[in-house]
């Protein structure tokens, strides 16, 4: 394509007369690239695509907590094993890599296919860390910090600073820690959050400010990361849930994925299999898990039951290839070979035909297992975010759009105002109490109260990594809409919304919103801020 | 040994001394004065590489390598050979459909795009988009047997099914032809939107639609519109204009059973870039020409999570009830059922685009399947009975053949090339690539061509409403650093580094090997052709040259050095690379200087100023400088403003 039909122009036609000054600037050009230091490029050592399989062995006596769906804080019991084995080689017993851990599990494996991470404890004392290993073998050095509980993790894209990413971009991990030792309103225990580092454990940071629980990180190939965060009582959920969000790798862009007002209330361990998202579903903490799934381009509106036949248990689920997933089951008890204990099986990724035994030791629950392949690393991220800047904006082009119906029969037209509220967590001490049942709601305090414009939109600078929640009241200040959940905005971030729980799969009208238009009171103190004093 | 040290050191440091101080003295009294001669600002911080070195790098527009890029196909009517158009060697390739091979090219003019064949078969009609004609070739040996000239930039063509009459979309001039094709004359041009650019005639050929690739220029801040033509080709009148609100990039359509659908982007540009999803930018859509009320509705390509970036040609097989819709940044096809597309059409009331535009879920209810395809598909040709669909992917050099029941690329045909991939194709690629974090939009949704999309945005980085910038053409662009409004971007490898990727794409930013072939790509893009410029500049023009460089007023009064058009627009890329202030600068901007920017191909690049706030070259003086300070011109009367403008037209 020559793009527009145009005036192409031999080298050196331009400028004759700047010839002479050329060649001296040529001739120092040069030799400053002569002095440059060398760029050579990085070896790059070939992937490993092989066939073999990483999975958590669990002593059998183990069985009982495997089915426990909230097991983020102690996931496995003492004697869990990471093991490599490769189904081409049957005859050779699994590979453990974790010699010298009490307990140990949840692996991810690297886009490279040549490392892993899991979640270990060298002795029953010791909190769980996340640790990473070569699968070649080799000792686990330790990703995240000492001292606190860290449990699920997964392989991120690149991310890095604008103006130094060329030099200091580099792979980071994600996972959920109770590190910040805040009560977890569900159940008064730590509240876990997911945060990011580099593989050394360096450039730590924290990415969701949810006051209750964030967990099972995940990362699409689109860089986002799918986890599962778990959301107060209210609008369908009498007792909160666990819903499915996706957030970018600094924290923003947060969006509700599936099943903040869908039952069954407990959604864990998502994975992204082709173009669906699988994951396991129940109504209770405890019993028996459902596997599901649902589109990634239209989540809200796709779910499909994928397993498991009844009477049989499974625990987690990944991609085999293209048609099957590798689960691991404890199978019915009815029929020939009633087996006791968890094994590795590939079914259909539809669910319907007969489940193929991979492993399954009777002695063992194997579990949590994953192919060790190298895939495409997802999307990385530039991020925008500044810690120093403190605080962030709240875009919202029209409060009244809803979804749902106003408290009282209020019609959601009728909001003049947003009310802000801060969410206020409690420290996890031995003296904080929340004096309440479970789950307790989050202290809050209010923020702010700011007129809604004309046309309903309305612009927010509010403190960075706070949580946050919205409510609209009409002319009286009665409450029109609430929202139950909590928000965030990353420091120097803005972040938009449509509407006050809009539909998901709308797009916003193309106009600009009255707050920020020129002339708004917005514009104009921005305006005085940013005029330098004479 | 000291002596002849000291001899060494005096007979070396003496003048090399004498030399700092010359070179000193230069700077500090000389310097000054130049800069401001030169800028017209005394206080420009400024250093001398600047001007002096960047803009002495060779600007390397032509490129000695060309590919086939195929554009528009045509089948001869016993359905046995595909005529393709390859715009930039310009030939027309042959391709036998029966085995499916290449079985010759005929050589053409310059830029070959669109296609039609007579309704005997013996002639091959082709537009020259780089020559403004369209010809009439032999279909057999190539020959040229007639020509007609055209308007600019020619662009797609089509003819009516009694072979009797073409027309061609001038996109270059925003007008459309009407010829007789027996007597290749041309019998009306019709005034079209904004760069009209691909045409469909209806079976009955009574009608002719026109897809015009950019929105027209709207108010500051208001919602711009693309436009879909319909001329009346009995009477040779434009019979509708249908509005694409928020639409633009529209380039392909398709008419066949009562039904028209064309291609487009659709566009939310008026907010605060915070986000990329929910088609918060943007997202891929078509416009649907509902034959029950005659009103252009318009539906998403794109689903919530999934994005088909830069749809482009369009097909029509009536009898499956089915569309085809090529998406270039997405290497894919989508398969559209019209039937189900028609039944939604009908639930929307009133004008406008109607209730499914800005829905993404809607499209789980008519998309039949996405095909994958080679590199930026472009135009779409379906065969007589629906089976095949000709997919010309303009990157990969080739044409895929799909099974429509399969929906499947069942063979590939390669329209042969160099051999070779240049650091400017592949950059190419790169552009083309839906690179967005979802893949919302390529480099190319907003630089067709390399050019501009006429739209402002409002991008976050420095606050949400705040320094609204109006695209700029990428055409000529090397040689013309800094970049940005504020000049804040050395050169072009660092516009589109990181900092691109953290503004817009929100992903990873380009490899460094991907970077450095982009900006090879953007630095050979040749400046825009000038919109009136047949070599001689015309006696208006002149006039208006005159004004642009003189140095007195009509009283004879001097014009302040940096008053002068010439100062700050200094040939040849009419630029000087720096920063002014024209007191353009509103309560939303951070600054009163903005970048100087080269006037290259302005004509066709309104809107203008650096948040597109004038709609026109008048406007820049006529509303936005009354108090003559961008330039001296309160003097002029309305004709030498006029000539002027004639004068930059010719830029």
């Amino acid at each position: 394509m020559r793009g527009q039909p145009g005036r192409g122009r031999a080298p050196g036609e331009r400028r004759g007369h700047l010839r002479g000054a050329v060649s001296i600037f040529g001739l120092l050009a040069l030799a400053a690239l002569v002095a440059a230091p060398g760029c050579g490029g990085s070896s790059t050592s070939a992937a490993v695509n092989g066939t073999s399989i990483v999975f958590v062995q669990v002593p059998a006596d183990g069985t009982p907590s495997l089915t426990s769906r909230v097991d983020f804080r102690d996931p496995y019991p003492p004697g869990s094993r990471l093991a490599i084995w490769d189904p081409k080689r049957p005859g050779e017993p699994p590979r453990v890599l974790t010699e010298g851990f009490e307990a140990a599990g949840g692996p991810a494996v690297s886009h490279d296919g040549r490392r892993l991470l899991f979640c270990g404890r060298r002795t029953a004392r010791d909190p769980w860390r996340i640790y990473e290993v070569a699968v070649e073998g080799g000792g686990p050095v330790a990703v995240s910090p000492e001292g606190a509980n860290a449990t699920r993790a997964a392989y991120l894209g690149k991310w890095g600073m604008a103006d130094t990413y060329a030099e200091r971009a580099s792979e980071y991990v994600v996972f959920s820690s109770d590190l910040e030792r805040t009560r977890d309103p569900r159940d008064g225990g730590a509240a876990f959050s997911l945060y990011t580092c580099r593989r050394d454990g360096s450039g730590i940071g924290r990415i969701t400010f949810n006051p209750g629980s964030d967990i099972d990180p995940t990362v699409l190939g689109d860089g986002r990361i799918l986890y599962s965060a778990w959301q107060p009582p209210g609008h369908g959920r009498p007792r909160g849930a666990w819903a499915l969000f996706t957030v970018l790798n600094d924290g923003t862009q947060i969006f509700p994925f599936y099943g903040s007002h869908h039952p069954p209330a407990i959604k864990w361990r998502p994975r992204e299999v082709g173009r669906r998202v699988v994951f396991l579903s129940a109504d209770a903490s405890e019993g028996g898990a459902r596997l599901q799934a649902v589109s990634l381009s239209r989540p809200l509106h796709s779910l499909d039951e994928i397993g498991p036949p009844a009477g049989s248990s499974w625990r987690s689920a990944e991609l085999w290839d293209r048609e099957t997933l590798l689960v691991s089951a404890r199978p019915s008890a009815s029929g020939e070979g009633p087996r006791a204990t968890f094994g590795l099986y590939r079914v259909p990724l539809s669910g319907k035909g007969e489940p193929t035994r991979v492993l399954d030791d009777p002695g063992m629950d194997e579990v949590d297992a994953c192919l060790i392949r190298s895939r495409p690393p997802p999307n990385g991220h530039v991020s925008n975010v500044r810690p120093e800047k403190g605080t962030g904006e709240l875009l919202c082009l029209d409060a009244r759009i809803t979804d749902r119906t106003g408290s009282a029969g209020r019609d959601p037209r009728t909001a003049r105002k947003l009310r802000v509220w801060q969410g206020l967590p409690m420290p996890l001490d031995e003296t904080s109490d929340p004096g309440e049942g479970l789950p307790y709601e989050v202290p809050s305090k209010l923020l702010t109260t700011v007129e809604l414009a004309r046309d309903g939109s309305v612009i927010l600078e509010v403190p960075g990594d706070t949580p946050l929640r919205f409510e609209t009241v009409d002319a009286e200040g009665r409450t029109v809409l609430d929202s139950k959940g909590w928000a965030w905005v990353r420091p120097g971030n803005g972040r938009s919304c449509i509407g006050c729980h809009e539909d998901r799969e709308m797009c916003p009208p193309n106009r600009v919103p009255e707050v920020v238009a020129i002339g708004s009171a917005y514009q104009e103190e921005q305006r005085k801020r940013r005029t330098k004093p004479e | 040994m000291k002596r002849e040290l000291r001899k060494i050191a005096l007979a070396f440091g003496v003048p090399l001394a004498a030399v700092t101080l010359g070179i000193a003295a230069v700077f500090v009294l000389w310097a000054p004065g130049h800069v401001e001669a030169m800028s017209g600002n005394p206080d420009q911080p400024v250093a001398c590489t600047a001007c002096h070195l960047r803009g002495s790098a060779p600007r390397y527009f032509a490129r000695g390598i060309t590919y086939p890029s195929p554009a528009e196909m045509a089948l001869s009517r016993d359905g046995n050979r595909l005529y393709v158009a390859c715009e930039d060697t310009d030939e027309i390739a042959i391709i036998g459909t029966r085995g499916p091979a290449l079985a010759g090219r005929f050589r053409v003019g310059k830029m070959p795009h669109g296609l039609a064949v007579s309704l005997d078969g013996s002639r091959l009609y082709v537009s020259l988009r780089g020559e403004g004609r369209c010809i009439s070739l032999d279909a057999e040996s190539g020959e040229e047997v007639a020509s007609v000239a055209v308007g600019r930039f020619p662009c797609g063509l089509d003819i009516t099914p009694n072979g009797k009459t073409l027309v061609v979309a001038n996109s270059g001039s925003d007008d459309i032809s009407i010829i007789d094709a027996a007597t290749m004359t041309e019998r009306s041009r019709l005034v079209a939107g904004r760069e009209p650019y691909a045409v469909a005639i209806t079976e009955d050929g009574a009608r002719a639609f026109i897809a015009n690739r950019m929105a027209a220029v709207a108010e500051f801040r208001k919602v711009t519109s693309a436009e879909m033509t319909a001329v009346d080709l009995q009477r040779h009148r434009v019979e509708r204009r249908h509005l694409l609100a928020s639409a633009h990039l529209s380039e392909g359509v398709a008419a066949s059973g009562g039904v028209a659908i064309v291609s487009l982007c659709r566009v939310r540009n008026l907010l605060p870039i915070t986000q990329l999803t929910q088609g918060w930018v943007m997202n891929s859509a078509v416009g649907f020409l509902s034959p029950l009320d005659g009103t252009l509705r318009q539906f998403p390509l794109d689903d919530a999570g999934a994005c088909y970036a830069d749809p482009s040609g369009v097909a029509i097989d009536e009898g499956r009830s089915r569309a085809y819709v090529a998406s270039g940044g997405a290497n894919s096809v989508t398969a559209l059922d019209l039937g189900r597309m028609k039944a939604l059409a009908a639930e929307c009331e009133g004008d406008g685009p109607g209730k499914w535009a800005d829905h993404l879920g809607v499209p789980s209810e008519y998309v039949l399947g996405r095909i994958p395809v080679g590199a930026n598909p472009r135009s779409l040709l379906l065969s007589a009975d629906g089976s095949r669909l000709y997919v010309a992917e303009h990157l990969s050099d080739s044409v895929a053949i799909v099974d429509t029941d399969a929906l499947e690329v069942v063979e590939r045909v390669s329209l042969g090339g160099p051999g070779e991939m240049t650091a400017e194709r592949r950059g190419e690629m790169v552009f083309h690539r839906g690179s967005a974090f979802q893949g919302q939009f390529s480099c190319r949704s907003c630089h067709a061509d390399g050019h501009v999309d006429g739209l402002s945005y409002d991008f976050l980085i420095d606050g949400m409403g705040r320094n609204i910038v109006d695209n700029r053409s990428l055409l000529g662009v090397a040689g013309t650093e800094p970049l940005k409004w504020i000049g804040k971007n050395k050169d072009i490898h660092r516009q589109c580094g990181p900092r691109f990727a953290m503004v817009l794409t929100m992903a990873d930013p380009f490899l460094e090997e991907d970077l450095d072939d982009l900006v090879a790509y953007i630095s050979s893009l040749p400046p825009a052709e000038p919109r009136d410029a047949a070599g001689e500049l015309t006696p208006v023009q002149e006039r208006g040259r005159a004004i642009f460089e003189r140095t007195h007023t009509k009283d004879g009064e001097e014009i302040p050095p940096d008053e002068r058009c010439s100062t700050c627009h200094r040939p040849p890329l009419y630029t000087n690379r720096l920063l002014t202030s024209v007191k353009t600068r509103m309560a939303i901007d951070d600054t009163d200087d903005f970048d100087t920017p080269h006037l290259a191909g302005i004509a066709d690049s309104a809107p203008y100023l650096h948040d597109g706030r004038a709609k026109t070259l008048e406007e820049i003086w006529t509303v936005h400088s009354p108090e003559d300070t961008h330039g001296v011109v309160n003097d002029l009367t309305k004709t030498e403003l006029n000539e002027l403008i004639e004068f930059l037209k010719s830029l």
